[in-house]
């Protein structure tokens, strides 16, 4: 249960994804087209990937699929719809700057 | 009712023919009691009743011997040598006028209460009536055979039912005891009637029965017309009215949903139409390859589209009737929800048949050109929507700048994710998986594919979600005039989209035949001029 925490505590910027899902890799190229360094966690490529997945979703308030799961500064923000939502509100990139994920 | 019939028949100082008396007295006589015996019931009305009769019959009847029979000679309503001299009454069930009177009772159930009474009275009384029972027998079962439409009271032909006959015939077999009558009534009968039911499983008990409803005939319910009538009887008509009144309402159900259907259909055929006026069921829409889901979407879209033509005109007056800030307020307001409700109607339908939204088939031509994920492109609305919002304020117009951006990399990012689903795909399809190199079936492909396929969905709904934001940014940057323009605006650049379409498809075009017999159909299309448009 730990993991998810841990690994999201590593880096300011960290992504949980699957390496065939596609809805990952477009938050994945968001990230890198604003610039943004993050970590990426295939969870399919992890040996504890199914826990790790059963936790993700129990944080994201039991919502499938589990990923692609954001986290910034260790603190989780959401799934694609979230991520999406901040993103066009303008909330996204000063969350970025304030965990030191983006300079202007 | 005999009584009112002659007063009335009297009073009107018109003899009743002969037909009527004769089918009277007949009746009385088919009711298996001794004239007599009725009287012993109203003495008073009863003497007056008997004695006008028999007074009226006196007078047409040709021989008056033997009061009984005459009448039935009389009577001549095909009861065929109907009565010996010494025939007692019991046997009139014999002859079809069993079955006559059995109907008739059932008809004159509501009115003759007396009868029925006395009757029983008779039955369990006069002494030659070895079936007690055969009558009430035969009237049940007629009750259960048929429910009472209309009272009917002087039919021209005698009602006749299927099962009658049979029981008449086997209440004369099993003459002596009532108790084959009463297997017989229940074996035709239906479960409905409780009598019925309680004579076949009370065998033995039935003369007790008998004397219990003797006893019980004064302190029986439902008084009608001042007179009583017994519980079996009462039971069988509070049936009859219930099975009416269940029939009445199924027919109301019945009615209350056709009306519905009919006002589904006019409403289905004005969507139709409006669907061929905007130009969407052109170019050969996929009828054979339409889903239920994707044919729900269509109507529903027509219908909100429908709605939306009637809210901009709304939104229109209200702009250009400087109303105050709040009222404009609310309708901008609703027009935000409306185009959050068309995004939960995609939803649903990308549910069903993503491929439906996905291409585009459910929106006009035009609008198709410009598709992006099975909608509009934000960052492109944006880009055309800015000019017509000015005057802005410089905050404002960073505001959207910066909206139009993220909306841009948002979009970008999606498409990229959706090109990687397409290149999983097709590799897939092609056979070579880029995860598993293994020998995949046919159907392992497919299976692959499928799961693959699932997430397209999901990029329907965020682009879906990405359109919803941008509106919903755009109203909260924009003051109330400024989004009631900016929606005003969105609404006319659609509906521009979709009149070009329509005039698109209905544009003159010449078409030129080759000769067929050279090498088939040869359609030469000439290039319109641009002098073809000036009228438009």
């Amino acid at each position: 249960m730990d993991r998810v925490s841990n690994l999201a505590s590593e880096r300011a910027v960290v992504v949980f994804t699957k390496s065939n899902c596609s809805m990952c890799h477009a938050v994945t190229s968001l990230l890198s087209d604003m610039g943004v360094n993050a970590a990426v966690h295939e969870l399919d490529r992890d040996p504890r990937g199914r826990e790790m997945e059963k936790e993700l979703a129990r944080m994201l308030g039991g919502r499938v699929p589990a990923v692609p799961a954001l986290f910034i500064g260790g603190d989780l923000v959401g799934g694609t719809n979230r991520v999406m939502a901040l993103h066009l509100a303008g909330e996204l990139v000063p969350m970025l700057k304030s965990a030191g994920a983006l300079w202007l | 009712y005999i009584k009112k019939l002659l007063v009335s028949k009297s009073s009107s100082k018109e003899k009743p023919s002969k037909e009527t008396l004769g089918f009277l007295w007949a009746l009385a006589c088919g009711s298996n009691l001794n004239p007599e015996d009725k009287l012993q019931v109203n003495r008073q009305e009863g003497t007056v009743i008997w004695s006008e009769l028999r007074n009226r019959m006196g007078e047409t009847s040709s021989s008056s011997s033997h009061q009984r029979q005459d009448p039935c000679v009389l009577a001549g309503y095909g009861f065929h040598g109907a009565m010996g001299n010494s025939t007692p009454p019991a046997n009139f069930f014999d002859q079809e006028g069993a079955t006559y009177f059995g109907e008739l009772e059932e008809a004159f159930m509501h009115q003759v209460p007396t009868f029925r009474r006395t009757q029983q009275a008779a039955g369990t009384s006069t002494a030659h009536h070895g079936e007690t029972t055969p009558f009430p027998v035969a009237t049940t079962a007629t009750a259960t055979a048929r429910p009472l439409p209309t009272l009917d009271i002087f039919p021209s032909w005698p009602m006749r039912s299927p099962h009658t006959p049979k029981e008449v015939s086997n209440v004369t077999a099993g003459s002596t005891g009532s108790e084959s009558s009463s297997k017989n009534s229940s074996d035709h009968s239906s479960d409905q009637l409780g009598a019925a039911a309680n004579m076949a499983s009370h065998l033995d008990q039935v003369s007790q029965q008998q004397e219990q409803q003797h006893k019980n005939m004064a302190t029986s319910s439902t008084q009608r017309n001042g007179k009583t009538l017994d519980p079996k009887t009462v039971r069988r008509l509070a049936q009859n009215r219930e099975a009416a009144r269940k029939s009445r309402l199924r027919k109301k159900a019945y009615i209350q949903q056709l009306e519905s259907s009919k006002l589904k259909l006019a409403q289905m055929e004005h969507d139709i139409q409006r669907a061929r006026a905007q130009g969407l069921l052109l170019g050969g829409a996929p009828g054979a390859n339409t889903s239920s889901g994707a044919a729900m979407f269509d109507m529903e879209y027509i219908r909100w589209l429908d709605d939306h033509g009637r809210r901009m005109a709304e939104l229109h007056r209200a702009l250009h009737a400087h109303l105050q800030d709040d009222e404009l307020r609310a309708i901008v307001h609703d027009t935000v929800t409306h185009h959050d409700e068309l995004f939960r109607l995609k939803a649903e339908a990308a549910k069903s048949d993503v491929f439906h939204l996905i291409t585009g088939v459910w929106t006009s031509p035009a609008e198709r050109c410009f598709l992006w994920m099975g909608g509009f492109r934000p960052s492109d609305l944006l880009k055309t929507l800015l000019p017509q919002l000015d005057p802005l304020t410089e905050h404002q117009v960073i505001g959207i700048c910066n909206l139009q951006q993220s909306s841009q990399q948002a979009e970008d990012a999606l498409s990229q994710g959706l090109e990687q689903l397409h290149q999983s795909l097709s590799d897939t399809m092609a056979g070579g998986s880029v995860i598993d190199d293994a020998n995949t079936s046919f159907m392992g492909q497919m299976a692959l594919a499928l799961s693959k396929l699932s997430s397209l969905e999901g990029f329907v709904i965020q682009a879906d979600n990405l359109r919803q934001q941008t509106l919903h940014q755009m109203h909260r940057i924009l003051t109330v005039r400024q989004a009631a323009r900016c929606f005003l605006a969105i609404g006319e650049y659609h509906n521009r989209l979709r009149a070009l379409s329509s005039l698109w498809a209905s544009r003159p075009r010449e078409i030129l035949m080759a000769d067929e017999g050279k090498c088939g159909d040869q359609s030469i299309v000439t290039e319109p001029s641009p002098n073809q448009y000036s009228a438009f």
